[in-house]
């Protein structure tokens, strides 16, 4: 039963649920939206956070809107750019969220 | 079958809002509708549980005390993030009601285990 993991803090106020990888286990996807997004103006924090998500198998997922919104300019392989109805697609996609 | 696992996470300290209150009241919604309830504190959440707060002197009412009395609501699986409580300077001796400690692996299994998870 794998799960969705929405972050919508942002990486400054919240860096201990970046740490744990805001506890997924392998096989899980974690999405930033909102503030969260605000993570990708740092490359070397988020870098090290996608590395360790990659390590674990845990999928992460942006929402382009909420960059675009916030001015943020990212270019991660590691990281999915995805709009609404991505994140439609991914909600119906895993058996539960859990919204950070 | 079995009672749904329902999990309620409990992250901002207390009284700068009113996220604590606002997990008290659904964590007892849940335990009304018969569900399997776990609560956990984790990030500042710990510090819901610290003791000694006097609220009374800003004319605020000390809610936190109900955390105490979830036990009679049926509710005994209440967990804390060892390294939460750690980071925060506060040790199990200072909680008003006894929790079991987890540490993030067992946080992260706790949280697959649910049907539901609920964050403040």
């Amino acid at each position: 039963m794998n799960t969705l993991f929405v972050i919508n803090r942002s990486w400054h106020d919240s860096v201990w649920l970046f740490e744990q990888l805001a506890f997924a286990c392998p096989g899980d996807a974690i999405l930033l939206v909102e503030d969260a997004v605000l993570a990708l103006q740092s490359p070397v924090n988020l870098g090290s956070f996608s590395a360790k998500c990659a390590a674990m198998k845990i999928a992460v997922y942006a929402l382009a809107d909420d960059c675009l919104l916030r001015g943020i300019d990212s270019q991660y392989d590691s990281i999915q750019m995805i709009d609404y109805p991505g994140y439609v697609k991914l909600v119906t996609q895993h058996a539960k969220q859990v919204a950070w | 079958m079995s009672a749904a696992k329902v999990l309620y996470v409990i992250s901002r300290a207390p009284y700068s809002n009113a996220s604590g209150q606002e997990a008290l009241d659904a964590i007892l919604i849940g335990t009304s509708f018969e569900l399997d309830v776990s609560v956990l504190f984790i990030a500042d959440g710990v510090f819901q549980l610290k003791q000694a707060q006097q609220p009374s002197d800003n004319g605020l009412k000390q809610f936190t005390k109900t955390y105490k009395a979830l036990e009679d609501f049926g509710v005994e699986k209440i967990y804390l993030h060892d390294l939460s409580m750690v980071a925060r300077g506060l040790s199990e001796s200072e909680l008003i009601c006894a929790t079991t400690t987890l540490d993030s692996l067992a946080v992260s299994a706790l949280i697959a285990d649910q049907a539901k998870v609920f964050t403040f």
